[in-house]
């Protein structure tokens, strides 16, 4: 009769306990890894707004840490291997360089990527069928290639001889500089094509080159978002336009920036963190592509070099930085 | 008093549990099927109603979003109109190129846009992600798009999927006049999206479009879509109209409606899950379920409650009773419970108290009875020590003369003897009288023969027989006469007359003894007045008992028991007489009679009384005797013979029959116990058989039952009680012999 008011006694505790274990689960770790520099760590913040709409709060059911790598394949390396070993319930990556180390070194662990073209570069067999542990969103990089250079050449009547900047070691070169180069022909432009051997490597000797070469315009690879304001001031010393995807080389300076809403893609990746950790399992979440881009122009570069924006461009334009 | 006490207790539990279960089973009964078939039916009813409410909302919405979604498709062709509202040569390239990229701008799901000329050129080609086109770039006369926009005025293209993950379609508007061109425009439908995303049914249901092939193009999940998700398994075409069940793509079940979008062959389908849609049904159920289960949990209890309630009392009623049946009178039921049974409870208790009272009376009754049984037995040995007292004297003077007779030769001296004899036999037989007389009164044995008679009858009769002993004694008697009629019987009246006479002569000897009547109304009182000793008070109400006998001063020693009064008593209580006594000593007794009067009916005559001098027996009559004790046997046969009849003498009938040896008797006599199988009524009645019913028979038996005396009246025959008297005996027999044939009896 005891020992049965002892199970008894010992069975309850065991059960509040589950349940309390069962209350305070584990908040859920997700990882966002960027190739980029820690000056953008901005990137991070529509990722956690997307977060807190979907009901995952730091602090209460969610450990969010971020990683920026500032194009440190070393440190990338570090960082994912020490992710999987402290373990991690979803990575966010950023930047088709660390995309593919994650898929290399964490294999188990779902990626959610931002990359410019996974297709393309070899991380997903299809858009709408990933089969893998990595999705995400494709930020349609070399897509816009042509576009960019029409929009160029609008405002350059004369255009004559473009350049474009990329990174060596940055997988989507080849597609970008084949877009840009497709582009370039239809258009009837020169292009010149100056690859750094990576983002660290940015030197601004490579715009007296482009200038050396009669470079007009430079279209810079987005991978270099986060020196964009370095970029448009070496440049614009040559009298250089500076084009690129994103919005934020139109505000340092540059003169077109065309691209995907970033912030819009950061946030939507928010859904992939979600759905991935209800369950869902990344080869059954399609790779989505951007529904808004973004035209940003800045005047004030146009005045200085001289250039008109044409009214349909003006139309066009989204964000008109002065 | 002691019943049974094992079973009873068992018996008692188990009526209680079947009434319990019966109880319990009947209250379960009719709360639990009412309430589950009300539960039932409402969730039926629920189920009905909300498919219908279900089927509306679901109507309603797909009906929305198909107007949504044409309402969309509507706005993108009037955003292309504008590129086709004015003939081709009239604007110029770049107001074109402005109109497009104005449109562009404005509907963000166009993905490139191209115009198109009257004949069929492509004049413009603006994209929102690819480079323009420059004019003239293609030959679009083949173009589905262009022909059917210039035939139908609009054209909406089949989905497809660009990079097999985003839908497509195409779209064309016609200007108004033919040289206006064709706007053909690349559609983004992943801006649909919304459109469905938005729609909720309940908390989980949802609505998407599907295609005419049944591929999705717009999902709440938009990863559906992008995965170009095929729905034809799931839905047939043509899609059902109303509600529908079916399975999704997870697998569940779920209530569909589809609603068509006749402009593209598109279908808006709205679903619910089968989970959610169900729930008021199961709610409902469980509900009326639990509202059930309530119920029989509370009827169950009221039952246990009703069941104690009732078969407690009636248990406590069962052991008191039994406490009762088993001797314990005093023992009073106490239960609780309903009026009703407290007041059979109380009939109990009432009962038993009444039980007890006539067991107390019972018990005091044989206390009585007992006390008078002792008390008679008492009487009984009193009687019989009197009899045999006063049997001794007799029987002592008879072997004393029997003993005399037997040495006696002379003649004279034995005549004196034989009378002397006689006497002492007249006091033995006066003793049997009397003793005869009493135990026949007192076994009912004398049936009064009432009738109206005039008490001159008696009168004459008492004085007859008395006259002698009176003058003898010395006592002066006078029977005063009467006119009157009396109604009773004559015999005993004379028999009581005769004791009361007897009692008058042996207590005032010498003196006066009167016998007379009184009339007053309609009664008359017979007295017999002396004017003896009399009685002293105290002891007048002793006088009547048994061999009570007043010691008369200087009366002669007298005869008899001292039963005559005791007789008298008897027959007046018989008859219904009051019997009334007044005396004083020193002044005289006075027994009155009270007798109702009877009017006179003048033909009636005296009864010829049976006189004990008769002539003798008419000789030579034949006469079957049947007793079994040989000495009665012996003398009775001497005695007849010694009449002059003629006597066979047997101890039954067979062997009777056998000596008259074919003669037939005259007269049967016949003792009734014969010892043998028969009887003497059964031998007469077989005598009767034979010789004829008209056979006169006599039945002496020293049995005085009533029974003997039915049967033999019965036969009908005549009957005497031992001891008999001989002159009693040949009356009798000269009667019988000498009576005229009674035709009811036959020859």
């Amino acid at each position: 009769m005891q020992r049965r008011r002892h199970l008894l006694g010992l069975a309850c505790l065991l059960s509040c306990s589950g349940a309390l274990a069962q209350s305070a689960r584990k908040p859920a770790r997700v990882a966002y890894v960027s190739w980029f520099a820690p000056t953008e760590s901005a990137q991070v913040i529509p990722l956690r707004e997307g977060l807190r709409e979907r009901g995952w709060e730091e602090g209460r059911n969610l450990q969010l840490t971020t990683h920026f790598t500032a194009g440190s394949e070393a440190h990338t390396r570090e960082v994912l291997a020490d992710l999987v070993r402290t373990g991690v319930d979803v990575l966010v990556v950023r930047a088709t360089n660390a995309a593919h180390l994650a898929k290399e070194l964490a294999p188990g662990v779902p990626v959610v990527m931002l990359v410019s073209d996974p297709l393309a570069s070899g991380l997903v067999k299809s858009l709408s069928r990933p089969e893998g542990h990595l999705t995400g969103l494709s930020l349609q990089g070399p897509d816009l290639a042509g576009k960019r250079l029409e929009y160029l050449r609008s405002m350059f009547p004369r255009l004559s001889s473009v350049a474009f900047l990329g990174a060596a070691d940055d997988p989507n070169v080849p597609s970008f500089v084949q877009a840009t180069r497709d582009a370039a022909r239809q258009i009837g432009v020169k292009l010149h094509v100056h690859l750094l051997p990576g983002i660290r490597a940015l030197d601004d000797k490579v715009f007296a080159e482009m200038a050396a070469q009669g470079v007009q315009a430079v279209l810079v690879q987005p991978i270099f978002t986060g020196q964009h304001a370095r970029i448009v001031a070496a440049a614009m010393q040559h009298r250089i336009a500076v084009t690129s995807n994103y919005a934020v080389f139109a505000q340092s300076g540059a003169l077109l920036a065309l691209g995907p809403d970033d912030a819009a893609s950061t946030r939507r990746s928010a859904y992939f963190v979600d759905r991935i950790l209800h369950g869902a399992s990344p080869s059954d979440l399609p790779v989505e592509q951007p529904s808004r881009f973004t035209l940003a122009l800045n005047r004030t570069t146009a005045r200085t070099l001289g250039l008109r924006i044409p009214t349909q461009l003006l139309l066009a334009a989204d964000k008109v930085y002065e | 008093m002691n019943r049974h006490p094992g079973p009873a207790p068992l018996k008692a539990a188990s009526s209680g549990g079947r009434f319990h279960r019966q109880l319990l089973g009947s209250m379960l009964a009719v709360v639990g099927l009412p309430l589950l078939v009300f539960s039932l039916l409402s969730a039926w009813g629920t189920h009905r109603d909300q498919r219908q409410a279900l089927e509306q909302l679901q109507r309603a919405q797909a009906q929305s979003a198909a107007l949504q979604i044409g309402h969309f498709l509507e706005q993108l062709e009037s955003q292309l109109r504008w590129t086709v509202s004015l003939p081709w040569s009239a604007a110029t390239d770049i107001d074109r190129q402005l109109d497009a990229a104005r449109v562009l701008r404005h509907a963000p799901s166009i993905m490139d846009l191209s115009v198109v000329d009257g004949s069929g050129t492509e004049r413009l080609h603006v994209a929102r992600l690819h480079l323009n086109r420059p004019e003239a770039a293609a030959d679009r006369s083949a173009d589905p798009a262009f022909r059917q926009a210039r035939a139908a005025g609009r054209y909406h293209g089949p989905v497809y999927f660009h990079r097999e993950t985003e839908p497509f379609m195409a779209l064309a508007v016609a200007g108004v006049q033919p040289d206006f061109g064709v706007g053909i425009a690349q559609i983004n439908l992943k801006h649909a999206w919304e459109i469905v995303a938005g729609i909720r049914i309940g908390e989980s249901g949802y609505a998407y479009v599907t295609d005419r092939q049944g591929r999705l193009i717009a999902h709440p999940d938009i990863s559906l879509v992008l995965r170009n998700t095929d729905l034809s398994a799931h839905i047939p075409a043509p899609p059902p109209a109303g509600l529908r069940s079916g399975t999704n793509l997870r697998g569940e079940a779920v209530w569909r409606t589809v609603e068509p979008i006749p402009a593209t062959g598109w279908n808006v389908v709205v679903e619910l899950p089968a989970a959610e849609a169900n729930r008021p049904l199961v709610n409902t159920l469980v509900r009326g379920l639990t509202v059930t289960a309530l119920g029989l949990l509370l009827a169950a209890a009221l039952a246990l409650v009703l069941a104690r309630q009732l078969v407690r009392p009636v248990q406590d009623l069962t052991a008191g009773a039994r406490r009762i049946g088993d001797g314990q009178l005093e023992h009073r039921i106490a239960v609780e419970g309903p009026q009703e049974l407290q007041a059979l409870a109380a009939q109990f208790n009432d009962m038993a108290a009444r039980l007890g009272q006539s067991y107390a009376g019972l018990e005091t009754t044989v206390r009585e009875r007992t006390r008078e049984l002792a008390l008679s037995n008492q009487q009984m040995s009193r009687f019989i020590a009197a009899a045999s007292h006063d049997l001794r004297q007799p029987l002592h003077a008879l072997n004393l003369l029997v003993a005399q007779l037997q040495h006696t030769t002379d003649a004279s001296q034995r005549r004196q003897l034989v009378a002397r004899i006689d006497a002492a036999l007249g006091g033995i037989n006066q003793l049997f009288d009397g003793l005869l007389d009493i135990s026949r009164l007192d076994a009912g044995g004398i049936e009064p023969d009432r009738r109206d008679f005039p008490i001159q009858w008696v009168l004459d009769r008492v004085q007859d027989t008395h006259a002698d002993d009176a003058r003898a004694q010395g006592t002066r008697l006078r029977v005063r006469p009467c006119a009157a009629w009396v109604r009773s019987d004559p015999a005993l009246l004379e028999r009581i007359v005769a004791n009361l006479l007897g009692n008058a002569l042996r207590h005032a000897q010498g003196r006066t003894v009167r016998v007379g009547c009184q009339r007053s109304g309609d009664e008359l009182l017979l007295l017999v007045a002396d004017n003896g000793p009399g009685i002293a008070p105290q002891q007048q109400p002793l006088i009547f008992n048994e061999f009570y006998q007043l010691a008369p001063a200087g009366a002669a020693p007298h005869k008899g028991l001292g039963l005559g009064l005791a007789i008298v008593q008897r027959l007046c209580k018989l008859l219904g007489h009051e019997l009334r006594l007044r005396s004083m000593p020193g002044r005289g007794t006075r027994f009155g009679i009270r007798l109702p009067v009877a009017t006179a009916v003048p033909t009636e005559e005296a009864p010829s009384p049976i006189s004990a001098t008769d002539s003798a027996v008419p000789g030579g009559w034949t006469v079957l005797l049947l007793e079994d004790e040989a000495a009665v046997r012996q003398s009775t046969t001497d005695l007849l013979r010694a009449w002059g009849c003629r006597v066979c003498a047997a101890q039954s009938r067979a062997e009777g029959l056998r000596l008259l040896g074919g003669a037939r008797p005259d007269l049967v006599i016949s003792d009734f116990h014969l010892g043998g199988a028969e009887d003497g009524c059964a031998a007469v009645s077989a005598l009767r058989g034979r010789f004829g019913a008209g056979l006169p028979a006599l039945i002496i038996t020293g049995d005085l039952a009533p029974a003997v005396r039915e049967a033999v009246a019965a036969l009908p025959a005549e009957l005497l009680h031992k001891p008999v008297r001989a002159m009693n005996l040949r009356a009798l027999l000269n009667s019988l012999l000498t009576r005229p044939p009674d035709p009811s009896r036959g020859v």
